[in-house]
């Protein structure tokens, strides 16, 4: 469940240097971190890759953080920017754009029905599927989520409907057949 | 208002969310070891030059000047080993005096070890010359230092937050 108000105490005092603060800050935040790295990246060993550089990069940005956004959402636009560079790194590796996608489709099926849903969501593309983790799965409103992603709000309104639509199709589908 | 027909599409849809973000798990705790770790020595204080530390940093110079002679004279081969350890733990007393948060709570026993056995010929009378003892005070100084300046308290404080701890 969220608790923006207790995630924004403790960043406040983990700004100012408490450090048992900071470990309760990551205690709160590393399941939505390890969510929103997993569903983006597939791959376990590259979402804990992904989640550690977020937490070690707010070692140094939660004295950054202001306060302006609530502490979540600047961890997760912290994760956001280890996810990129994670890829980032692995295409310079290996020359392949399709890395992200060739290895997606690993977290474990949730079925509805006879709807893989991991399937659909796994199927979206990068940005409609940020988007709906991010609002849909971690529960940001669409401000926040524009944040986390650096895009307009009408941008992540019109992802996560496209988004929703497919999943909402794919359901009746599998009903009807 | 809200259509009463889109309930049950609704419904299904979010019961494959929740579906998905059971598959998603949970963070493996060690996610943030490494961060919470770093996040300590950020801010972790450096030692204040007290009295302890002084005695510490003096004890070590004591230790390394008395026995630095044997270690490049002629000495006997038992003689340089005994200067070898002497030098080794003054090393470890200087080593403590820099970085006393991080290095005085594992030194402390080894060297609190060496001091009792050093002192103990004095208890027992067994004591062939005062400036020989006189030589162990080094040791039984330091080792002092390093049980009276508070560097063996455990370094995680109390913990806050009744939501926390519930989530761990």
């Amino acid at each position: 469940m969220r608790d923006d108000a207790e995630t924004d105490r403790l960043a406040t005092l983990a700004r100012d240097g408490d450090a048992d603060a900071f470990e309760d800050l990551c205690r709160l935040l590393r399941d939505d971190v390890w969510r929103y790295c997993y569903s983006l990246l597939g791959d376990r060993e590259q979402a804990f890759d992904a989640s550690q550089d977020t937490f070690l990069r707010a070692v140094r940005g939660i004295r950054r953080w202001r306060g302006d956004a609530p502490a979540r959402v600047y961890v997760l636009s912290l994760a956001r920017r280890a996810v990129a560079d994670l890829l980032r790194g692995e295409q310079r590796r290996r020359r392949n754009d399709a890395i992200a996608r060739s290895t997606t489709p690993t977290a474990t099926p949730a079925r509805t029905g006879t709807v893989d849903v991991a399937e659909i969501i796994n199927g979206l593309d990068d940005d409609q599927r940020q988007a709906f983790v991010l609002t849909q799965v971690l529960g940001l409103s669409y401000e926040e989520a524009a944040d986390v992603a650096d895009v307009a709000v009408g941008t992540i309104r019109s992802r996560v409907s496209r988004a929703r639509a497919r999943l909402s199709d794919a359901i009746n589908q599998a009903e009807q057949g | 208002m809200r259509n009463d027909h889109n309930r049950p599409a609704e419904d299904r849809e979010s019961r494959a969310i929740a579906g998905y973000l059971d598959g998603l798990g949970h963070a493996p705790p060690a996610v943030t070891a490494a961060a919470v770790s770093a996040f300590r020595q950020t801010v972790e204080p450096r030692a204040a030059w007290d009295i302890p530390r002084v005695a510490l940093l003096l004890s070590g110079i004591a230790g390394v000047l008395l026995d630095v002679g044997v270690l490049l004279g002629t000495a006997t081969h038992t003689s340089r080993d005994v200067a070898v350890l002497h030098v080794a733990m003054a090393l470890g007393l200087l080593v403590a005096a820099w970085h006393p948060e991080r290095y005085a709570r594992g030194l402390a026993p080894v060297v609190a070890i060496a001091a009792v056995l050093l002192f103990l010929p004095a208890t027992t009378g067994a004591v062939t010359s005062t400036a020989e003892e006189l030589s162990h005070l080094p040791v039984i100084v330091g080792a002092a230092a390093l049980l009276l300046g508070g560097w063996g308290r455990p370094h995680r404080r109390s913990r806050r937050g009744v939501g926390v701890v519930a989530n761990r």
